[in-house]
């Protein structure tokens, strides 16, 4: 069960990965369409007040072509003999964990009333501030969904780099770890440039 | 039948062949020959290069027989060439 969840590119052959892939990332953008979620990085995401099909769709496929040019142009360097379709894979189904984010669309009232009582907060004088048990239990559920979905997402990305580059030693883990942030970094500018 | 240990247990050094004998008529050969380097490969090694010899060198039809993947054969072909290297190195 370990295997499956954070390393079926081991076992699964490339076309049901694929396959489990493409049909993950369809649903996650329509997700975003509709819970009103941006996937605005390659390892982002925010909820927004209005969201067109058109974002939801170009999002999506700007942070997968991100990820997959900055994996696989580090992957051929430490190994030439890297698949396109074993990087474009790792991509796919490590993003796939962001299925579950755009849920939290459901919390976001009460993630707002969170954000505008911290914002008031002037750091120079804290005046005592109340927060409902609601929004404690709220932030503390999605904050973990967060930071599990995170962690998920990037042990899925390692393991399947790992797999499709048969990756080894500590240079080779930095340069994995470079390529996701250059990913990030790539992602938000053409992001950012097309809106 | 019992497997041939490759390697010494007290030191885990590549063991050498000191004595051979004829199954027939019990003749005994003394000496001190090396393992050949398929020898010196575990058990599951050599299992791994007798499929690839059976299937032509197919890496995909091996990864289907063996139910994982393509990437995981290639991995794991890739790291028994480079043991097999270094074997030959040491000889």
């Amino acid at each position: 069960m370990k295997k499956i969840l954070f390393n079926p590119f081991e076992k699964y052959s490339e076309t049901q990965l694929f396959i489990f892939g493409i049909a993950t990332a369809v649903l996650s953008t329509y997700l975003s369409y509709i819970f009103n979620a941006r996937f605005d990085g390659a390892i982002d995401m925010h909820l927004v007040k209005n969201i067109t099909l058109k974002q939801a769709i170009t999002d999506n496929i700007i942070n997968i072509a991100s990820l997959f040019a900055t994996l696989y142009a580090i992957g051929f360097f430490i190994n030439k003999k890297v698949r396109p379709i074993d990087i474009l894979n790792t991509v796919l189904v490590a993003r796939s964990i962001y299925c579950i984010m755009p849920f939290t669309h459901f919390a976001a009232d009460t993630l707002e009333e969170f954000a505008v009582k911290t914002a008031k907060i002037n750091p120079l004088d804290p005046a005592p501030i109340s927060f409902t048990a609601t929004e404690i239990i709220t932030i503390t559920i999605v904050s973990l969904l967060g930071i599990i979905t995170l962690i998920w997402t990037i042990a899925l990305l390692y393991n399947g780099f790992k797999t499709a580059t048969n990756l080894k030693t500590i240079t080779h883990k930095v340069l994995f770890a470079i390529a996701i942030i250059l990913a990030e970094v790539l992602s938000i500018l053409f992001i950012t440039a097309l809106n | 039948m019992a497997k041939l240990p490759v390697i010494c247990p007290s030191c885990e050094s590549s063991l050498n062949v000191s004595q051979l004998t004829c199954p027939e008529c019990s003749t005994s050969v003394n000496g001190n020959f090396p393992l050949p380097v398929y020898l010196q490969l575990s058990q599951d090694e050599q299992s791994f290069i007798l499929q690839f010899f059976l299937t032509s060198g197919s890496l995909k039809e091996m990864a289907s027989q063996m139910g994982i993947s393509y990437p995981t054969v290639r991995n794991r072909l890739d790291d028994l060439i480079e043991k097999i290297k270094q074997l030959q190195q040491t000889h």
